[in-house]
């Protein structure tokens, strides 16, 4: 394995504004493997499941010949978690039964440690990490990315951005290589209120790229003292399910960084892997060598319309 | 370390209802399981998972008792921690100090691994665990590990697992360790009895060799094959009765390995429960008691040995 999300499993039922209701849809870091198995191979996840796994997820690993090494199956049941869409873009999100089987006590036994990653890390080049300040964890990550080498790249959560967190925020960011961060949670961690503001905070941040995420309009990857926007590649039939479009396309731009593309490169793939995901509910289901191909060739040609020749990061 | 303790270790906070709170207690199924068996022997350990700040709550007492730390992982930031309010029908509410959310993903995140036994256990090893039942897979793998490292296995079972739905399956379980505790309000709605006989005649169809049924202030039953026997409580000065299950479950375990006497494990049962009720949380200097538990044990048994003609 070369390219892993670690993370859960979360199976959702989903309530949208208009009222629709669709269930057994996959998701958690099913959207962080959709964004690096869409554009390389050798990409799967890390995580603790339950047997019943293969009941949602089975035949999209099966057709897309996942690994299930990183995967350590510890219980009955799989996290399944009920969404609820507000008017005003939140959501509220629990456990679909308040038993300590589907809840949180289960959610967070499966969660994987460090010493799960310890276990299958031996080849990896590119770790996708979405994760609170778990200082343990993250020190833990920092031992084995010393003595095997690879990037992490964190996608932070939106629970943890707020000023008080933003001395820890920092120290976790020694582990980190590459960051994603939204553009609400940025204003509420620094406390300010414009994108430029936003992005002259985020360049002060010690790590080599950052995407920052501004939802519709598109992304700004950053690295070092610049910065590039990237459009939103809008998807002109219809919009199914927007959701894991934040964590398929963190996921994208580790890869992209990580094969040797420039940051502008990791942006355009980014988006991409964004304007594919939102056309079904849950990831992409056949991620072919087919639509790989022509996932690249989009990206060849919207990366012309870019002057600039930033230096890759990974080489 | 022969003896082993396994489970959770939690920390609780008493508020009150002027708004104060008590200081932190410390406490958890391992660490009063393990005070059980340390009153009488060294050759004991905790094996848990917990958070860094472990040593803050738990460092005074396991320097103060010369525990071990072998067998302790720090996994996350914090220990599970509790407030606990109590009200004046005697009924509690608890709630996760670090938030409903944080708190239940955190505990969850700190419970055993069968791999973690299969690490730390061999034929030798003598373990306590207290688990329910509702993980089928997390069961199939522990037994699994059983059987291939073959040490011996005490389990304590907990309310939400006995009822009598489960009960096929508690056979089939106890058909494969060799100690089991439960208490006696758990055993009769698992056998889905009212009197203490119903509940031993079910206690000894299970199939286990040795089990123990708690039965609250008055002690408990030591059962062996067909036979049992009533061991009464020890009087001590009652602070707090948090942990005596976990704590005589874990004596009762290494007691009977240790001597093969069902009496003489429900005497030294009840004698570390008796020293576990002083106090908030476990006996808080277990070094310093030892010989007059002992000798308590030793004039003990004299009596039983009277009551049942041994």
């Amino acid at each position: 394995m070369k390219y892993a999300a670690v993370g859960n499993f979360i199976t959702n039922r989903l309530q949208f504004v208009d009222g629709r209701v669709v269930n057994d849809v996959m998701g958690g870091t099913a959207y962080g493997i959709e964004g690096l198995r869409l554009w390389h191979d050798d990409s799967s996840i890390i995580c603790g499941a339950g047997t019943d796994m293969d009941k949602h997820y089975g035949a999209w690993f099966e057709k897309n010949h996942l690994s299930r090494e990183g995967i350590r199956l510890l219980t009955d049941h799989t996290t399944y978690n009920y969404v609820q869409y507000r008017p005003d873009g939140t959501y509220y999100e629990n456990s679909i039964v308040g038993t300590k089987v589907y809840g949180w006590n289960n959610f967070g036994y499966l969660t994987p440690t460090a010493a799960d990653v310890e276990r299958v890390c031996g080849g990896i080049v590119g770790l996708n990490i979405c994760r609170g300040l778990d200082h343990f964890f993250w020190s833990e990550i920092g031992k084995l990315k010393n003595s095997h080498c690879f990037k992490v790249m964190w996608e932070i959560g939106t629970s943890c951005c707020v000023p008080e967190n933003l001395e820890r925020i920092l120290d976790t960011l020694q582990y980190v290589d590459y960051f994603s961060i939204n553009l609400p949670e940025t204003k509420s961690l620094f406390g300010v209120e414009t994108e430029e503001e936003c992005l002259a905070k985020l360049k002060e941040l010690d790590v080599e790229f950052t995407l920052f995420r501004v939802g519709e309009k598109g992304l700004y990857s950053i690295a070092g003292d610049q910065h590039w926007f990237v459009p939103c590649l809008r998807w002109d039939g219809d919009i199914v399910d927007p959701t894991g479009c934040g964590n398929s396309s963190t996921a994208t731009a580790l890869v992209a960084l990580c094969e040797g593309e420039d940051p502008i490169m990791a942006g355009i793939m980014a988006n991409i892997t964004a304007h594919y995901n939102v056309r079904q509910y849950g990831p992409v289901f056949d991620m072919s060598h087919e639509l790989r191909d022509e996932m690249t060739a989009l990206a060849k040609k919207l990366r012309a319309e870019y002057p600039d020749q930033p230096a890759p990061l990974c080489q | 370390m022969k003896y082993i303790c396994s489970g959770n270790i939690m920390l609780d906070t008493v508020k009150y209802p002027d708004g104060t709170t008590s200081g932190t207690h410390i406490g958890g199924p391992a660490i009063f399981a393990y005070a059980g068996i340390k009153l009488w022997d060294d050759d004991c350990q905790m094996l848990t998972n917990v958070g860094s700040d472990y040593d803050e709550y738990y460092g005074q007492w396991m320097r103060q008792n010369s525990a071990t730390y072998q067998g302790i992982t720090v996994m996350s930031d914090f220990c599970t921690h509790h407030y606990l309010t109590y009200h004046d029908d005697g009924t509690y509410d608890w709630e996760y100090v670090h938030g409903a959310h944080k708190g239940a993903i955190n505990m969850g995140f700190l419970e055993m691994h069968p791999y973690q036994f299969e690490a730390a256990c061999d034929q030798d090893s003598v373990l306590y665990f207290p688990i329910s039942l509702e993980n089928h897979t997390f069961w199939d793998q522990l037994l699994e590990v059983k059987r291939k490292k073959k040490f011996t296995f005490m389990w304590e079972i907990g309310a939400t697992s006995a009822v009598p739905e489960n009960l096929e399956r508690i056979r089939q379980i106890c058909s494969q360790i060799e100690m089991f505790s439960i208490n006696y309000p758990e055993a009769k709605v698992l056998f889905g009895v009212d009197t203490e006989e119903e509940v031993l005649r079910g206690m000894k169809s299970l199939g286990v060799p040795f089990s123990i049924m708690r039965i609250g202030k008055r002690g408990m039953y030591t059962i062996e094959g067909q036979n049992h026997w009533l061991i009464d409580s020890i009087l001590m000065d009652q602070v707090d009765a948090t942990g005596c299950g976990n704590c005589s479950t874990g004596a009762a375990m290494y007691a009977y390995h240790k001597t093969k006497d069902p009496v003489m494990a429900g005497i030294m049962a009840n004698i570390s429960a008796g020293y576990n009720v002083m106090q908030y949380g476990p006996c808080k200097d277990l070094a310093a008691v030892r010989r007059e538990a002992e000798q308590l044990a030793q004039k003990t048994y004299q009596q039983y040995r009277e009551r049942y003609g041994l």
